[in-house]
């Protein structure tokens, strides 16, 4: 702080300096103009034309080389004078305070205030999450700060350069592989399609992709209602089974996983979770594969592992 | 809409309807189901007036289908029609005529546990009860044999480990296809049909 202010203490003078070297700069130029205005003046004393020009021209190269060294003055202090930092890092906003007429308004102030709170904010940020980064829970296997980076880096590019052909044939690719899955592209909105899954003779799952990332998922009864009364696909509503509502969240659940974890080619998640989504085929036959019964609570084993996808009740999870 | 079990609940001696649906109650309530209001199952028999031995046709209503009526026949088809049906059937009064003493009716209880609906009903006709009738609905799957072992595993629950596990025949018949009401009401209509005969022991639940 102490710095700032005898650093603007030191360019306060400097300004001063150079304000009176410009006026003296000023006075010079002017006398310089004026000597040519009168131009060239006979001598009283002596009668001879050749020695009045050579007068004259002394005296403008007397003028002009007062003007160089005012010149050469004010150059110096304008170069001695240092950029305040902030001004730099305002950028455009620097230009304010160059306006006289905003002086009333105090908007410069406050943004400059505005700007040194961020500042302050960001930095706490910083030691904030260099002390989480080193005092962290090690609770999946992968640690967050890893996750994080991944994210990072994998997501993005999947959005871009995608084009609609190739989105096309990856999909026919995918529907062909898994037996017991039917697809059925319903709309498709630009990048955006909407896909009618059919997992065996249990459910319905509504998927909604962006290329080729899923966006959302819902899982329905094979005889609910997927559109509205005017046509429109219901994208919204839940599902009125229980069971299908807790598998809506691990579907959504598995695509964040799936996502996030095997994002180096796009349409890879897709097919893992086309693949997860099979391993829902017997959800009413098979029974769970940890306490061998079908019902817990009257639901059946509505749970996946996202590795190894056996049945399994919600509170069997290994 | 699921599928649905309708079975008998056999009375055992010494006890009377009423203190044998409240034990019945109680085992459901243990399990975590909520009741969630009442029901009713109405029948009402007609028989072809100049027809020798015709066929006789059930006319059944349920609380869970306010607005359709089912009509079903001995043994035979049935359709699902709406709820003009029964004056339908009065104006042919000169065919279709309903018989004595065949009004017949269960109603009860609903409860929900997770995605079942269970029905514990009074099956009564006129004024005397005739026993107790168990309807368990699985809604979210639609096709029996998918589902036949998660109803009967919910079933062993409060009926004992020693409960036949075999499919009735009405649904055995369709279990591969799409699960419709109207084979509930077939199932009503069974169960009715054999309470109407005095002698008749429920055989499905064993206590
Ligand atoms: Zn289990």
């Amino acid at each position: 702080m102490a710095d700032t202010i005898n650093q603007a203490k030191l360019t306060i003078s400097c300004i001063a300096q150079a304000i009176t070297s410009t006026q003296q700069l000023r006075s010079t130029v002017t006398n310089v103009f004026n000597l040519l205005c009168e131009g060239v003046k006979p001598d009283e004393d002596h009668d001879g034309r050749g020695r009045d020009r050579k007068k004259f021209l002394q005296k403008f190269q007397e003028h002009l080389q007062a003007v160089n060294k005012d010149y050469n003055e004010v150059e110096k202090y304008c170069n001695s004078m240092i950029p305040t930092p902030e001004l730099q890092v305002l950028g455009p906003l620097s230009h304010l305070s160059l306006d006289s007429n905003t002086d009333k308004k105090n908007t410069f102030r406050d943004a400059v205030q505005t700007y040194e709170w961020n500042q302050r904010m960001h930095e706490y940020a910083q030691i904030a999450s260099s002390i989480l980064l080193s005092h962290q829970l090690k609770r999946s296997q992968s640690s967050g700060g890893a996750i994080l980076a991944k994210r990072r880096r994998a997501l993005p590019p999947k959005f871009q350069n995608m084009s609609s052909q190739h989105v096309e044939n990856t999909l026919q690719l995918l529907a062909r592989q898994p037996a017991d899955l039917t697809f059925k592209l319903i709309k498709t909105l630009g990048d955006t399609r909407i896909l009618q899954v059919t997992v065996g003779r249990v459910f319905t799952v509504i998927l909604m992709l962006r290329n080729l990332l899923m966006e959302k998922v819902l899982v329905k009864g094979l005889d609910e209602e997927l559109y509205y009364e005017n046509g429109t696909i219901d994208l919204f509503s839940e599902s009125q089974f229980e069971c299908m509502r807790r598998i809506t969240d691990h579907a959504m659940t598995a695509v964040l996983q799936y996502s996030t974890t095997h994002a180096t080619q796009p349409e890879i998640p897709l097919k893992y979770f086309l693949l997860w989504l099979q391993s829902y085929k017997n959800l009413f036959i098979d029974p769970c594969s940890i306490c061998g019964k079908h019902l817990d609570g009257g639901l059946p084993p509505v749970w996946r592992d996202f590795r190894n996808p056996v049945a399994c009740h919600d509170t069997c999870r290994p | 809409m699921g599928v649905a079990y309708v079975s008998p609940w056999k009375v055992p001696a010494g006890q009377n309807v009423q203190q044998n649906i409240e034990e019945l109650h109680n085992s459901i309530e243990q399990l975590g189901a909520i009741k969630t209001g009442l029901f009713t199952v109405e029948c009402e028999s007609y028989h072809a007036v100049n027809v020798a031995n015709s066929k006789t046709l059930h006319l059944i209503h349920s609380t869970e289908y306010p607005a359709s009526r089912f009509a079903c026949f001995e043994d035979g088809p049935s359709i699902v029609s709406d709820v003009m049906l029964p004056s339908f059937l009065s104006k042919l009064r000169s065919v279709w005529q309903p018989r004595k003493g065949g009004r017949i009716e269960s109603k009860g209880h609903r409860y929900e546990l997770g995605d079942f609906v269970l029905k514990t009903g009074i099956i009564s006709m006129g004024p005397s009860t005739k026993g107790i009738s168990l309807e368990v609905e699985y809604t979210p799957c639609v096709y029996p044999c998918d589902c036949w072992g998660i109803i009967t595993e919910l079933l062993k629950g409060f009926v004992g480990e020693n409960m036949a596990t075999n499919m009735p025949t009405l649904i055995l018949e369709k279990s591969k296809e799409i699960y419709t009401p109207d084979i509930t009401m077939q199932q009503y209509v069974e169960l009715f049909s054999n309470m109407r005969k005095s002698n008749y022991t429920p055989i499905v639940c064993v206590k």
